[in-house]
């Protein structure tokens, strides 16, 4: 019984959170911060999703499996993220008036 | 329908609906890069769909699927992101040896 809320609870926050990121990528204004989105709110609702599949399956080889999915996206989301917006800053007309924080100029600034 | 099949097809419906916003932003996305993200984010929402498939049939054997479908997407936004053109270079570290 216990074990069945914290399923519901888990997935319907986690596909709750994939939502939200579907919503951050269609109103926010540039390809950085959407890439932002994605690769925060997806990914945490991804993680809740897995956690509410291994409580719910409790065996040990799906236990072990979705460790994997859990250890595998953990660690590519960062480098998939990070090598998108660098591709999206370099092609240089990524960048909103409304985002500020431009720390790549800021730095060529302060060292030239 | 058990209480649980329910709430894993709301979530699925969820999953859907951040998918299909994903979909409507690779359709009109100004710049490749847009395109890049949503292609990202159709990534993730499919692997948590396969996920919560198989919490619903039962299915303990499409977990692997799960995992395939994860390094795939990690490889493909990378190798699409290398297709981003560059106009922009940024400029790299100059050491206190190219000063002098």
């Amino acid at each position: 019984m216990i074990a069945t809320v914290a399923v519901g609870i888990l997935i319907i926050v986690g596909a709750g959170l994939i939502t939200l990121a579907g919503l951050g990528i269609l109103r926010l204004p540039d390809p950085l911060t959407r890439a932002s989105a994605v690769s925060k709110a997806a990914a945490l609702g991804l993680l809740l999703i897995i956690f509410a599949a291994m409580i719910a399956d409790w065996s040990v080889r799906s236990v072990v499996v979705l460790t994997l999915v859990l250890i595998a996206h953990l660690v590519t989301v960062p480098l998939s993220g990070f090598a998108l917006a660098r591709a999206a800053y370099r092609s240089g007309t990524a960048k909103a008036p409304v985002t500020v924080i431009d720390e790549p100029a800021d730095r060529d600034a302060r060292e030239s | 329908m058990t209480t649980e099949q329910i709430l894993i097809s709301v979530a699925l419906a969820l999953v859907v609906i951040g998918a299909f916003a994903g979909i409507i932003r690779a359709a009109i996305g100004p710049t490749l890069a847009d395109r890049i993200v949503a292609a990202e984010l159709g990534f993730v929402a499919t692997v948590a769909a396969i996920v919560l498939i198989a919490l619903l049939l039962d299915e303990p054997v499409l977990f692997d699927f799960a995992l395939i479908a994860v390094l795939i997407g990690f490889l493909t936004t990378i190798g699409l992101s290398r297709l981003v053109p560059r106009t922009k270079e940024l400029r790299t570290k100059v050491t206190r040896q190219d000063r002098s």
